[in-house]
């Protein structure tokens, strides 16, 4: 059966076809006339059998050939009447007719979108996939937000940053903070107890931060003159449990390739990206570290290409009057 | 035949000219009827097939790129017969049996014997119902190969598939028009008889 379907497959036949085929029409090798003497052998009625078929093959032999009573010539205007005659769908139509190659191509277009269709929601129910893409937005925004919340706490006097901490994001930050809060136990207005929930919750955040997060935190570490990055130098918390927290912070964001250039003077603001970059983590990660893709999108994008090929199938059928 | 240059005829006919490709028709028609002919046993629809082939040839004469070009025509030929068949078989009410061509008078026995001719013209009566009883596939591979007598190489040319496909229809075929024969027994030569 396996080997008779592999056959078919590489559209080889078994060589017993051959063998009798050979036979029946008086041509067969030594070989195949050995293999078929011992066939007859076998099973007896084989001969008869065959001798049967070799007499049909010359009565078939004997039909005469078929004239065409009249001239097939073809003019200008037949050619011309022809194409006129067929459109752009009919033509199609033709391409792709049941006994041609292309006959499977939408059935075979319509199985992919709808097997990938379904790939992707199990993907991303089991989290190898996650949704990207628009959501790099809220993700800029929560992120810039919390730098916003956090840094004026870790600061103690707090840094004004009034081009970026608008009242949308320190909106959008409330949550991220209450967020965390029950882990570190701290509420929004504990400065003190900030520090230290913000270390335990930031750090690892910064640590598994993908070295380009930590590119665009210098960016916006940098930002500002001179004068301004003296100033928040100034800010800089001094006691010894600040120190430590710094330190420690300088420790996790080391793996990043450009945290060397980063100087006192941002960890505050460093921090608060750090708990940012925690909340928005929370977000994205909390399905899972899958593969993101713009899921939504292309689920429907697919979909779609599934049903135009089940409607351009079901149409050029209509087309050919199956 | 010795006058036929068929590469020079597919060039002109290249180049529009409509002489050059008549002279192709000329040449091959009769083959290109009769394969369509015995395949949807119409004369009025293989008739209609044939010519459309032609003009459909004549239109893609550009898309041949070598090889044997009868089979080329068979090709486009078998397409045109199939998509015919296809249609008739989704249209109940249109039986292609109304218009049968049988093979009367077409089994040539050389012998002057009046009740030689009587049952051969049965015999190819019955010949012709068994063919039409294959699908479409073994009715053309066996109209080919042993009614036609074209070989398996251009056989498989002509219908797009491989020769062990061919082989394999044609081994099939073979059995069911013998099945199919025994039923009648009375008018077999008793060669067929077994």
């Amino acid at each position: 059966m396996i080997r008779k379907f592999l056959n078919r497959l590489f559209g080889r036949t078994d060589p017993v076809t051959y063998a009798i085929n050979a036979y029946i029409e008086g041509n067969a090798s030594a070989d195949e006339m050995k293999l078929v003497e011992q066939m007859m052998r076998d099973d007896p009625a084989l001969e008869k059998d065959l001798a049967t078929q070799q007499a049909l093959l010359g009565v078939l032999g004997r039909i005469g050939g078929i004239e065409a009573h009249r001239s097939f010539a073809i003019t200008p205007e037949m050619v011309a009447a022809a194409e006129s005659s067929r459109s752009v769908v009919s033509k199609l139509a033709e391409l792709f007719a049941p006994q041609r190659k292309l006959a499977l191509a939408p059935m075979v277009v319509t199985g992919f979108a709808a097997l990938t269709v379904a790939l992707l929601t199990i993907g991303d129910i089991t989290g190898v996939v996650e949704q990207s893409g628009i959501d790099d937005d809220s993700f800029s925004i929560s992120a810039i937000a919390a730098v916003s919340a956090a840094a004026p706490e870790v600061g103690g006097g707090g840094i004004a940053e009034p081009e970026i901490a608008d009242e949308t994001a320190a909106s959008a930050a409330q949550p991220a903070a209450a967020a965390r809060a029950p882990d570190s136990g701290v509420t929004a207005e504990d400065s003190g107890a900030i520090d230290e929930g913000q270390d335990a919750g930031a750090a690892p955040t910064l640590a598994a931060a993908p070295p380009q997060d930590l590119e665009s935190a210098d960016a916006t570490l940098e930002f500002g003159d001179d004068d301004e990055v003296a100033k928040r130098g100034e800010l800089i918390p001094e006691d010894s449990e600040e120190s430590a927290v710094a330190a420690q912070l300088q420790e996790a964001i080391e793996p990043g390739p450009e945290t060397e250039s980063i100087t006192s003077s941002g960890i505050g603001s460093d921090i608060g990206e750090g708990a940012g970059a925690g909340a928005a983590d929370g977000a994205t990660a909390g399905a899972g570290d899958g593969i993101e893709l713009p899921l939504w999108q292309l689920q429907i994008v697919l979909a779609a290409i599934a049903l135009a090929a089940i409607g351009a199938w079901a149409g050029l059928r209509r087309v050919r009057g199956e | 035949m010795t006058n036929f240059d068929e590469e020079r005829f597919i060039q002109l006919t290249r180049d529009g000219d409509y002489d050059a490709f008549n002279r192709i028709v000329a040449e091959y028609q009769d083959a290109v009827f009769a394969v369509v002919l015995r395949t949807v046993r119409n004369r009025a629809a293989a008739e209609d097939i044939t010519q459309d082939a032609f003009i459909s040839a004549f239109r893609k004469i550009a898309s041949y790129r070598g090889g044997v070009f009868r089979a080329w025509l068979f090709r486009i030929a078998k397409n045109a017969s199939l998509d015919y068949l296809r249609k008739m078989s989704r249209r109940p009410e249109t039986s292609i049996d109304e218009d049968i061509v049988y093979f009367s008078e077409t089994v040539r026995d050389d012998s002057a014997d009046p009740l030689a001719d009587a049952l051969n013209a049965e015999l190819a009566r019955l010949i012709e119902d068994c063919l039409g009883g294959l699908s479409d596939d073994h009715r053309l591979a066996m109209v080919m190969v042993d009614v036609e007598g074209y070989q398996y190489d251009e056989t498989a040319d002509s219908i797009g598939v491989s020769i062990g496909t061919i082989k394999s229809r044609i081994n099939r075929a073979r059995a069911r028009m013998r099945d199919c024969v025994q039923q009648q027994p009375e008018l077999l030569p008793a060669s067929m008889r077994l």
